[in-house]
């Protein structure tokens, strides 16, 4: 009863932290499972420490009974997923961090763990508690949540920093007043991986967004990512692999070029983006597939057909669908070179006497 | 000036060459065909039976070759498929033919070099006769001590065989974190040591398996035990030295690396301390503990490391899982590859003779490889905190370790590889006949399973072997919950129920979880029936049904359609069980109408729970093999029986279907009894009561002894003390004997003695006879577990010309330990019969040195006095015929010894009267008569001996024909 009435105290004076850069933080806690052995603070840590965090305004605690079982339906039976199991998925909202915990007495003290892992990155914080069997359960509870606190804004802390570089390295860096060329593309994509389908051009897709987002102006040509005839015969090992080669109709020649540059002169293009994407399946982590991919791009101006800037670059992608994770590696080598191929696009075709 | 080597046509064609025994190297054939810049990759041509690790090599030395930043050389070894080549990023320094040769001279020389350290790896110590000895708890201080020995002291390279699932995983990260970089694999070893702790014989025998493709297990050497305190302090040195001599390794003649230094923050991953101590009530508590306190110690200012967890990879993975599911981040959050990388894996040994004080060594082990890098040690409290200098001087080794390891790189072979692997997964048959405690069984199964799964993590056939070898062990778990309740007194019940209690069993299927989750749930990723049902069927030993439910359903498909697959219903049908949905599991079989001999076990259990035994009873008379298959169905039967007032006709099916250890059984003799006044058997319930009583006041059983009196003293009889002998119902005429061949593992005196007291028995001279065979060179015996496999001995036997006359009984004694590998059974046995001739094996009855009142000569000869040819006589002289309600054989208990519970049996070498009875109408000479006959049939059932088991037999016979015989009268 005096554990209650402390609860009941603890809630109504559950302090009220000022709103961080962290707020709406998902938090999923795994207490140990309780025994009938368990007494005094190995018994009630984890109860008030799960009450002190979802006092605390930064933090949503969210529940995780039930995700194992659904996402067993949802990775092996994606078809036969009912509308009312994925709504149900789709509901949850994803931890970003977990916090493990487990007590355990030995001799006359109790050590209590929390293991506080970052889901994003894996990072683990281990906080650690020793206290007496008979030490308050309250001031154990307070001392744990308080360790807890420090260990999210730790991580926190360390994922702003990266995530800030992240950004950074996505902003085109060129002069304010550099002319900026209308551009269009051309971008296949193959995957390597046996019976996979040729997808949308996710590459291409890429370079849209990100050359929209730093105000360039495009435009689309009649078939960007699809080859104007049969696909010549071609061995070609993308990755390191042991399928045999595959057919790639990627690149253009002769009269097929010209047509291509034709149709982007006619719709104003200044400068086309020629290149080809290929991905395959690497490897599976769980229900994860893992897929890489080379992307290779070359700027052509389409006045002269000369070439500004060339680039290429890999990328990984991860998915529980494996055609998913390839297009998801497309974007990540994409990604990876965007910014400073564009650069030097910018940059070449701004250049005196270019 | 760097020229690339795939940019110039005028090298196109272009071929180096090395060679060095079967392994040649051609550089390839390139070409560039891109608008765009795309460079085709070339065929590497495959040349002798060593190229995929050739090629490896190659591979790896070229890229170490390059400059930091060009070296991107991508390889696969798929063997058969050729070897393609991506030299995009390959690029020779200076240009020239002289460039190249000099690649090529380095990678020659690197692969010389790469070969001169042996690889020694080390497996957990089996054991036998497992039990809470001293000896056994100092096992697991042996294992980590052989190895710190191993890496401290010899110039070789230890790789870890612990936590590899976890190497595996960061393997994996790296290949999705950095796209240019190989897919890494964990070094195969040379040399694969392992050990068996053989308790009775104080001896601990070393295996030292060189590992090729087709490796079989090595000569083991013994080395003596002293006492428990030397197998912790003295003998890992003195096996390290033998290891050393096996592999050729040097003394460890290097300076010790510097300790001091500044370094980067380390990335570690901390792995669950290991400790393969058996059963260890402490374990549960003391091994968590542990853990926390030296996480916090790494994670400290104090050390400074960064951690990451691995642990619990699968949660982290599906909450990536479901974010990709809602599609909240493109490719952020759930991308694999944000995920931090560990530099180092750090892996705790913990062993103790008590809770309080523990020795740990932790090992630190490369990402890369598997490769252990350096080992500190020490000794404190549970809750003290281990010294930071030590960890910190740790990390520190194994990084600069790791560090010089990256400029040598080793070859991966796959083949290496799988061939380990592919003994692991083998030693799990070999360990059949070692007598070990589930929980060392589950140790064993995580351990081996989790290193054979890491080996063959490139090749899908091999991890599903892997998998479906060790995940069953590895997770000890009664079929379903109800098998607690129904069979609390099963050997391997009591054990789980005891480690549950301990807390011992969580840490083990946690465990369990970490090395089979991953592997199972990648092999389920095709939803092919068979590995989700095997993905299914470990969720449901894990705990988690629910899980395995929605697996097995495949997000809700119709259960009916699925219940047609089999064997896909059986799993779905313990699923049911085990989340209590009784009604529906029943609903599910008798739907199907057919099911397996497993599911009618289950359909029993689960009409039981449903209280329906109107039901129960009827599957139980309709799949009799079943209803008497084991202890608790058999008495349930019986009750059932009594119940209905059909206890004769179901005494009869018991006795024409169970198998005579089953029907010894205490629990089935009280059930058997109980049945017998049921069905107005006076004589014989009171034969079995006066037995049964006897079997309870031998075992202290009160509440046995109270239901025996009281069924004796209800039918008017009285309580009997001991049993007679059988020559008191049976005499035989004076010439008649009984041979007893032994073959001089057992001692003199000790065979005197068995032949002495079965003498007395029948009142019959026992001819006692010395051969002197080498039975460790039969095909049938396994080096492993030092045992013969019985069912082939025993075959091999009725092709022995045993010495002529009126024998009515052979046996052969052996101190040889004897297993069964048969589909129904697999474990060890003491003895089998074939025609006239019984196989015995005295090394089990040791078992009962200790717990048993009774001389091991007595144990030895109850086994021995089982005539074959008397016990026939008894079961044709009094079997009826027509349908199974009417026949009707009293069991001779007495008569039989059972394997597997002769303890908790505790037969007298004696009869009942009820047997005694029987025995008066045995004649002698048609018994004689019938012994050529039934020998004769057993020899013609079984194969001709051939190879070493031919050379063994005509031995066999040559010293039996020249044995003279001690004869022993009664």
């Amino acid at each position: 009863m005096k554990i209650r009435s402390h609860l009941a105290t603890f809630l109504l004076t559950s302090f009220v932290g000022t709103l961080s850069a962290y707020a709406g933080i998902s938090i999923a806690i795994t207490p140990p499972i309780a025994t009938a052995e368990a007494e005094g603070v190995e018994a009630f840590v984890f109860e008030i420490l799960e009450v002190n965090l979802s006092g605390n305004a930064q933090y949503d605690l969210v529940d995780r009974k039930k995700l194992s079982d659904m996402l067993a339906e949802q990775t092996l039976g994606a078809a036969a997923l009912t509308q009312d199991q994925a709504s149900k998925v789709g509901k949850l909202v994803g931890a970003k961090y977990y916090v493990f915990g487990q007590s355990k007495q030995a001799g006359g003290r109790t050590a209590i763990q929390c293991r506080v892992v970052q889901v994003e990155t894996g990072l683990l914080k281990p906080v650690l508690l020793i206290v007496p069997n008979n030490e308050d359960p309250m001031k154990a509870g307070e001392q744990l949540a308080t360790q807890v606190n420090d260990a999210i804004a730790k991580l926190e802390g360390r994922s702003a920093q990266e995530q800030a570089a992240v950004e950074a390295a996505q902003k085109l860096d060129v002069a304010a007043d550099a002319k900026r060329p209308v551009f269009a593309f051309r971008i296949p994509e193959v995957s390597v991986t046996t019976s996979a389908n040729t997808a949308d051009p996710a590459a291409e897709k890429s370079l849209e967004g990100f050359l929209q987002t730093n105000d360039c102006k495009m435009v689309a040509l009649s078939r960007p990512s699809q080859s104007e005839s049969a696909p010549p015969v071609a061995a070609i090992a993308v990755l390191a692999t042991s399928q045999a080669p595959v057919k790639l109709g990627a690149h253009l020649e002769g009269k097929e070029h010209e047509d291509l540059l034709a149709e982007a002169r006619a719709k104003g293009v200044q400068v086309i983006i020629l290149g080809v994407a290929t991905s395959e399946r690497a490897t599976q982590i769980g229900s994860f597939s893992a897929a890489r991919a080379r992307v290779e791009f070359s700027a052509v101006r389409v006045s002269d057909s000369r070439i500004l800037a060339a680039t290429s670059g890999y990328g990984v992608g991860t998915d529980l669908s494996n055609f998913v994770a390839e297009k998801k590696a497309i974007e990540s080598a994409t990604e990876k070179v965007q910014a400073k191929f564009v650069e030097r696009i910018i940059s070449a075709y701004n250049a005196p006497g270019a | 000036m760097a020229d690339v080597l795939k940019a110039s046509g005028r090298r196109r064609g272009l071929r180096g060459k090395c060679r060095r025994g079967g392994f040649s190297l051609r550089v390839p054939v390139v070409s560039r065909r891109s608008t765009t810049g795309y460079k085709l990759g070339s065929r590497w041509d495959q040349i002798g039976s060593h190229d995929a690790g050739g090629v490896s090599s190659c591979s790896r030395w070229l890229s170490a070759a390059t400059p930091p930043g060009r070296a991107g050389i991508e390889f696969d070894t798929q063997p058969g498929a050729g070897y393609l080549f991506d030299t995009r990023n390959l690029a020779i320094q200076g240009g020239g033919v002289l460039n190249i040769i000099s690649v090529i001279a380095i990678v020659f020389a690197g692969y010389c070099v790469a070969k001169e350290v042996p690889k020694i790896a080390f497996l957990p110590s089996f054991s036998d006769f497992d039990g809470g000895t001293p000896m056994r708890a100092a096992l697991p201080a042996f294992d980590a001590r052989l190895q710190a020995e191993l890496l401290k002291g010899w110039n070789s390279e230890v790789l870890s065989r612990a936590g590899l699932s976890v190497v595996v995983f960061e393997q994996k990260l790296r290949a999705v974190g950095e796209p240019s970089v190989p897919m890494l694999r964990v070094l195969p070893s040379g040399f694969l040591v392992f050990c068996v702790l053989d308790q009775p014989n104080k001896q601990l025998r070393v295996y030292v398996n060189r590992v090729s493709a087709g490796m079989a297990l090595a000569e083991p050497r013994m080395f003596p035990i002293r006492d428990a305190k030397s197998i912790a302090n003295e003998l890992p040195r003195e096996v390290a030295k033998h290891v050393a001599a096996v592999a050729g390794l040097s003394p460890n003649d290097q300076a010790a690396p510097s300790r001091s230094g500044t370094q980067k923050a380390v990335v570690c991953s901390l792995l669950e301390p290991v400790n393969t101590g058996g059963a260890n009530p402490n374990l549960g508590q003391v091994s968590p503990l542990i853990r926390a306190v030296l996480e916090s110690l790494v994670a400290s200012e104090e050390v400074g490391a960064t951690l990451v967890e691995r642990s619990e990879s699968s949660k982290l993975l599906e909450e990536k899982a479901m974010n990709s599911i809602n599609g909240l981040d493109s490719n952020g959050a759930t991308h694999l590859g944000r995920m931090v990388k560990a530099d180092l894996i750090l892996i705790p040994f913990i062993h103790f003779q008590n809770p309080d004080r523990i020795d740990t060594d932790l090992f630190a082990v490369d990402v890369a490889t598997g490769r252990m890098l350096a080992c500190r040690s020490w000794t404190g409290g549970l809750l003290d905190t281990p010294p930071a200098a030590l960890v910190r001087e740790l990390l520190f080794e194994a990084v600069q370790t790791a560090g010089e390891s990256s400029l040598s790189p080793v070859p991966d072979d796959r083949g290496l590889r799988h061939a380990e692997a592919g003994f692991m997964i083998g030693l799990k048959q070999g360990w059949n006949g070692l007598r070990q405690l589930v929980a060392t069984e589950a140790e064993l199964s995580i351990r081996l399973g989790d290193a054979a799964l890491a080996l063959a993590s490139d090749d899908e056939a091999i991890m599903r072997k892997a998998a479906k070898t060790f995940y069953r062990d590895a997770t000890p778990a009664a079929l379903h919950p109800l098998v607690f309740e129904y069979n609390p007194d099963d050997q391997g019940i009591s054990q789980i129920s005891a480690l549950k209690k301990s807390g011992q069993l969580d840490l083990l299927l946690q465990q369990a979880r970490q090395v089979f989750e991953l592997p199972m749930t990648e092999l389920a990723r095709t939803n092919a029936d068979d590995d989700l049902q095997l993905l299914a069927e470990l969720w449901i030993r894990l705990g988690d049904s629910t899980k395995a439910w929605s697996i097995l359903t495949r997000g809700g498909q119709p259960i009916q359609e699925l219940a047609l697959k089999s064997p896909y219903y059986q799993t779905m049908v313990v699923a049911l069980m085990n989340l209590g949905r009784y009604q529906e599991c029943v609903d599910l079989l008798e739907n199907r109408k057919k099911w397996n001999s497993l599911c009618t076990t289950i359909l029993l259990d689960a009409y039981r729970a449903l209280g329906n035994k109107q039901r129960e009873f009827e599957i139980m008379r309709l799949n009799l093999k079943s209803a008497c298959k084991t202890e608790r169905t058999t008495s349930r039967f019986l009750d059932l029986a009594i119940e209905r007032g059909e206890a004769g006709p179901v005494v009869g099916a018991v006795v024409a279907t169970g198998n005579s250890w089953m029907i010894s059984s205490p629990r089935v003799r009280k059930s058997m009894s109980r049945a017998r006044v049921a069905a107005g058997q006076k004589e014989l319930a009171i034969s079995d009561a006066q037995c049964g009583l006897i079997a309870a006041v031998k075992a202290k059983d009160v509440e046995t002894q109270k239901e025996m009196r009281a069924i004796i003293s209800e039918l008017g009889a009285s309580p009997i003390v001991s049993l007679p002998a059988a020559r008191e119902f049976l005499v035989f005429p004076k010439g008649f004997r009984i041979d007893l061949i032994h073959d001089q593992t057992v001692d003199l005196k000790y065979v005197s003695e068995v032949a002495a007291h079965v003498a007395a028995f029948w009142g019959c001279p026992v001819h006692v006879r010395s051969v002197r065979v080498d039975l460790t060179g039969c095909s049938g015996y396994q080096k492993l577990s030092q045992a013969l496999e019985l069912n082939f001995f025993a075959d091999l036997l009725t092709h022995v010309s045993f010495p002529d006359g009126s024998a009515i009984g052979t046996v052969f004694l052996t101190q040889t330990k004897l297993i069964s590998k048969k589909k129904d059974y697999t474990g060890d046995v003491y003895c089998l019969s074939r025609g006239a001739i019984l196989v015995l094996s005295d090394h089990y009855f040791r078992k009962f040195k200790d717990s048993d009142a009774r001389p091991l000569p007595l144990i030895t000869a109850i086994a021995a006095a089982k005539l074959t040819g008397v016990s026939r006589m008894v079961r044709s002289q009094t079997k009826g015929t027509g349908s199974w309600e009417e026949v009707f054989f009293p069991p001779p208990p007495d008569l039989y010894s059972a394997n597997g519970n002769l303890h908790l049996v505790a037969l007298d070498l004696g009869v009942s009267p009820a047997t005694g009875a029987m025995l008066e109408k045995v004649s002698p000479s048609a018994l004689m008569q019938s012994i050529p006959e039934i020998n004769a049939r057993a020899k013609a059932e079984t194969a001709p001996p051939a190879g070493t088991d031919l050379a063994i037999i005509i031995e066999f016979n040559q010293q039996i024909s020249e044995a003279k015989p001690t004869i022993i009268n009664p």
